[in-house]
């Protein structure tokens, strides 16, 4: 007999034991077992542990239990602790034991302060209220009569209001008009947003934040 | 086959205040069939509608094969019970969101799985505390269990599935103690069908082997 051949043979005997190789398998494995009694020695010895475990009856309870059970699990259900029958209190399956059951608020707790400290830092990085505090002279915009000035128009007009991800083209002083493509969008975030005023002065200035300065539309 | 009735309801509208009633004989309701007949599918969806009192004709088929699971698991008669009792109450507390295109008792059988590994995985964890000595467990008395052959057989096994990694004993348990099929332990596991047979394959080996080991130091012992 083939090495190849009981090798084979040794790695599907404990689904061919348990019945659960196909058909056409299960017969190549029972000619192999046919002729040589190496594997087909291996094979009684897988058989009769499988037996044992098939032939022990699982562990059932008697069916007057039952309302045991379900009272229990009523109580339960309504957020009681009933008194098991030798006298200890229940502890819920899914609950963590002794002390670690103590640590589950604190850690829970923990984990909701940083991550509200990493919201708060993120918002106070990108929020609205970063423009106010650096821009703080929007509104003397309004007041100025001569129009758009260079550092207003310093800032990309759409500079928020764009999609990121999308193309942003800048122009302005000292900067070609280029495109400021995905991996550049952290300047685009980065950039103080504008005021409703400064919008309205930009929006009637030659270059129109709808358009691009191609004339195209974005 | 349930059997259709004809309903008698009052006219609404035609003849109103006449007190006449006519035959219903478009919408033919069929007679209530018994709780315990239901299918499981049914008996969810009407637990999902609201009727809750259903729930517990759903527990008692089911309780018994939930905690034979769990006992398999974790070995403790006190331990499957509490396992059995919270699987039920997971189940409550989510039959609403249970996708009615899926068999319930795979969906119980996961949560039973899963709550005996993590209890396994507690226990490992308290071992060295020694809760385990705390509160003496439940007595043994499912049918035949006074049966000495029967006690010792089931001890040795129990002895064996110790040694047993809880993923190789959880298809171990639900293949060949409980008889479900491959494919259904791959979606109780939540895993596929190739690796089931792999996890049976090792499990029945290791089982093969501390079954043997255990057999030669019975046999050195009573000789």
């Amino acid at each position: 007999m083939s090495f190849i051949a009981c090798h084979r043979t040794k790695r599907a005997l404990p689904l061919y034991v348990g019945g659960d190789l196909n058909e056409r398998r299960a017969t190549n494995v029972l000619s192999h077992l046919e002729v040589c009694e190496r594997c087909a020695n291996e094979a009684s010895r897988l058989k009769s542990s499988v037996d044992v475990l098939r032939s022990s009856p699982p562990d059932v309870l008697p069916p007057e239990d039952f309302s045991r059970f379900w009272t229990e699990l009523r109580a339960r259900s309504r957020g009681l602790a009933p008194v098991r029958n030798d006298g200890a209190t229940f502890v819920p399956a899914g609950a963590p034991l002794g002390s670690s059951r103590r640590l589950v608020f604190p850690r829970r707790l923990a984990a909701a302060a940083l991550l509200l400290v990493t919201v708060g830092f993120g918002w106070t990085l990108t929020g609205p209220f970063r423009g106010e505090t650096e821009n703080p002279s929007n509104d003397s915009v309004e007041s100025s009569p001569g129009g758009t000035s260079i550092q207003e128009m310093d800032a990309p007009p759409f500079g928020r209001t764009g999609v990121i991800g999308e193309p942003i083209f800048v122009s302005g002083p000292g900067k070609d008009e280029s495109v400021l493509s995905a991996p550049y969008r952290h300047r685009e975030l980065s950039t103080p947003p504008i005021g409703k005023a400064q919008y309205a002065i930009i929006k009637s200035s030659p270059i129109s934040p709808e358009k691009r300065p191609d004339g195209k539309d974005f | 086959m349930p059997q259709a009735s004809v309903r008698m309801i009052p006219q609404e509208y035609g003849n109103r205040g006449t007190g006449t009633l006519k035959k219903q004989s478009v919408m033919e309701v069929p007679n209530e069939e018994a709780p315990e007949e239901l299918a499981d599918t049914e008996l969810v969806r009407r637990c999902q509608n609201g009727d809750s009192s259903l729930f517990r004709v759903l527990v008692k088929r089911y309780w018994n094969k939930a905690y034979s699971i769990a006992y398999g698991m974790v070995g403790n008669r006190d331990d499957a019970w509490d396992i059995a009792q919270e699987a039920f109450l997971r189940v409550y507390k989510a039959v609403d969101s249970f996708d009615l295109t899926r068999a319930f008792h795979t969906w119980l059988y996961r949560i039973v799985t899963n709550l005996s590994i993590d209890s396994l995985r507690r226990r490992s964890l308290a071992k060295t505390v020694g809760l385990d000595d705390v509160a003496p467990s439940l007595p043994d008395r499912s049918p035949g269990a006074n049966s000495a052959e029967r006690k010792e057989l089931r001890l040795r096994i129990e002895e064996v599935f110790t040694a047993i990694p809880s993923k190789y004993r959880a298809v171990l348990i639900l293949r060949d103690v409980h008889g479900l099929a491959c494919k259904e332990i791959a979606r109780i596991m939540r895993c596929t069908h190739s690796t089931v047979r792999w996890r049976l394959h090792r499990a029945r080996r290791l089982f093969r082997e501390l079954w043997e080991k255990n057999d030669k130091r019975m046999g050195s012992v009573k000789s």
